[in-house]
């Protein structure tokens, strides 16, 4: 019944979302279930069939299950969305929350350095790291990690600035509170729906960015079934055999579409109050998708 | 004056940086890069004399400034690959890239005035419910699908345009236009979809304004305070924004370009990368970080020009 009033007070690009992530959810879980074969399995049948009973999404030009890759491919997506989400928010909510609410010295060094970082569109970032690193998998995902740290640390930075001058952080202070305990209980919870707006959206930029390093073949390595991959394998059978470049583009369309609508439903969810402008919401957005902020974090 | 002085300094200085950085880049790849280059015909000898052809002997201050040097005289070095100069092949793909920007953000300004001026005057109604639609569609197709699907209608179905590639404007001008649609389509309504979202809120957020409230008292028209008061103080955020989306289509070159197999800077820095052709690596990823920085700086520049008060700050 509590449930029931809550899920009645979310807007309905929430509920729409919630749908869309559950439906991609259950169907990638059922998926060994549906189609017994293995994502990288050749000679399951007839290349480049079309969709069948048996083969959900049709067969690849090497005769491996469609369905197989792609499912394993929005499995993939998610877990990398997951992990470069919870690692910049593990390491950006602190540094962000401490270098605006102890200023001077940490505070610029740490700014000039994100300034340097960036000075590069973050595609091209994540090349360089590949180049440094060598690429695959892994190492986009480690690219992505550095790319998306500085960029969750300066958006949590900007929003603890604007607390941590407010009344309760200084009756905190006259009540000799340790600097920790002003961060984690005070400020910290304070910022918390706008953790929630940010991660979703690092979600869904970082599910975008690996499926473009894959594409452009410094990602996922063959035969991991990553979503661009599977794009760059399947695109010169466009002409005979659409479902196979289109299936995987809707896929990964879908994904993003749901994990952006969850986004801006939650944004509008949590602040209730209307009190940021709506160009500045606009211009959050922007910035998070370009992993660039100008100086002075996009407040201009 | 203070603040264009400081913009252009900071500006230069993040170059300076950022030309470090990208000469840092092969040095701090694992491995001797002669070596790696040789393989199995390694020999000492000849290994030396590479890494001094690469520039990879002495001292970093002196490499890096040898180097330096060299990119101010247009010397970028030579390509592994097929040993031509590098300065050569970029600065003719760096052409065409500026090409496929300039249409493409002039594509994408032609669709987004008109969606975020529509979109902020029929707040609500089905104009701006398909409007916001549309651009959150546009948000969430990554630029690779939307060009695919670009090439699936108007190529392989219709047999408009070609699926890619790009021809010499000099050679047959009809045939460049038609190579160019796609791509600067593809741009364009990537980008659109911000800039028309931009455009649509700082309309709104002006239409609340103190100054919009007192025009109206004063009995002006809705059309003239739109023009003179709504329009012009949304410009300004608009700019920047459109600014900023430049930056971010010089990183989304590299995709559309491998999408239309357009032979751009981007699709080479990628082909550079998978053969680690570290001179054409270096030198187009310090083009690439020039030319963002370059267009950032512009932005505030002209945004300092449009509003007074950043200057004041």
């Amino acid at each position: 019944m509590k449930f029931l009033t809550w899920w009645r007070s979310l807007n309905t690009r929430i509920h729409v979302s919630v749908f869309m992530l559950l439906f991609l959810a259950v169907l990638s879980a059922l998926a060994p279930f549906i189609s017994p074969f293995p994502s990288d399995e050749m000679g399951t049948g007839q290349t480049l069939l079309g969709p069948t009973w048996k083969h959900p999404f049709g067969i690849d030009s090497m005769g491996r299950d469609q369905f197989s890759r792609v499912t394993e491919g929005i499995r993939l997506s998610a877990f990398i969305g997951f992990t470069v989400m919870s690692t910049s928010l593990l390491v950006g909510v602190p540094v962000g929350i401490l270098s605006a609410y102890k200023g001077s010295l940490l505070d610029s060094l740490f700014s000039r350095i994100l300034d340097l970082l960036f000075a590069f569109p973050n595609l091209l970032l994540a090349l360089v790291f590949v180049t440094i690193l060598g690429s695959g998998s892994w190492t986009a995902l480690l690219a992505l990690v550095i790319i998306y740290i500085p960029i969750a640390s300066r958006f949590v930075r900007s929003a603890a600035l604007a607390e941590k001058d407010r009344d309760y952080v200084s009756a905190a202070k006259v009540n000799g509170a340790s600097t920790f305990r002003i961060c984690a209980k005070h400020i910290l919870p304070n910022i918390a729906p706008s953790l929630l707006v940010l991660g979703t959206n690092i979600f869904a930029f970082a599910i975008l960015a690996e499926a473009a390093l894959s594409y452009l073949g410094v990602g996922a390595k063959p035969p991991t079934p990553s979503l661009g991959k599977i794009l760059t394998e399947n695109q010169g059978f466009i002409t005979t055999s659409s479902h196979l470049v289109f299936i995987p583009a809707i896929t990964l369309s879908f994904l993003v579409l749901a994990l952006n609508l969850l986004g801006d439903g939650l944004r509008d969810h949590l602040d209730p109050k209307k009190t940021s402008s709506r160009y500045k919401k606009s211009l959050m957005q922007l910035l998070l998708r370009k992993g660039t902020a100008t100086a002075n974090g996009g407040q201009k | 004056m203070k603040y264009y002085v400081l913009r252009i300094t900071g500006g230069l200085l993040t170059i300076f940086v950022s030309s470090l950085l990208v000469f840092s880049l092969i040095r701090l790849i694992p491995g001797d890069p002669a070596a790696e280059l040789m393989g199995l015909a390694f020999d000492p000898e000849l290994a030396r004399l590479m890494r001094i052809r690469l520039g990879l002997e002495g001292s970093f201050v002196q490499q890096y400034l040898a180097w330096i040097t060299a990119v101010f005289h247009g010397d970028f070095g030579y390509s592994f690959i097929n040993g031509a100069p590098v300065g050569q092949e970029i600065g003719d793909r760096l052409i065409r890239t500026i090409q496929l920007l300039i249409g493409g953000v002039f594509v994408g300004i032609l669709i987004s005035i008109p969606a975020g001026i529509v979109s902020a005057g029929n707040k609500g109604k089905w104009q701006d419910g398909g409007i916001m639609a549309f651009t959150t569609l546009m948000l969430s197709i990554p630029q690779f699908v939307l060009g695919i699907f670009l090439i699936y209608i108007f190529a392989v179905k219709l047999h408009l345009l070609p699926a890619g590639g790009w021809t010499d404007p000099n050679d047959d001008f009809v045939q460049w236009l038609k190579s160019m649609v796609l791509p600067w389509l593809c741009v364009g309504m990537a980008m659109s979809a911000f800039t028309s979202r931009v455009l649509r809120s700082s309309i709104l957020d002006a239409k609340n304004m103190d100054y919009t409230r007192t025009a109206r008292s004063w009995g002006l028209s809705e059309k003239e305070i739109s023009r003179k008061h709504v329009y012009k103080n949304a410009s300004a955020p608009t700019l920047t924004v459109i600014g900023l989306e430049i930056g971010y289509l010089l990183g989304g070159a590299f995709v559309i370009e491998n999408v239309f197999a357009y032979p751009g800077i981007g699709q080479l820095t990628v082909k550079a990368i998978s053969q680690r052709d570290y001179p054409m690596i270096q030198t187009s990823i310090l083009i690439f970080a020039t030319g963002f920085i370059l267009v950032n700086l512009i932005v505030d520049l002209a945004y300092g020009f449009i509003d007074p008060r950043i200057r004041q700050r």
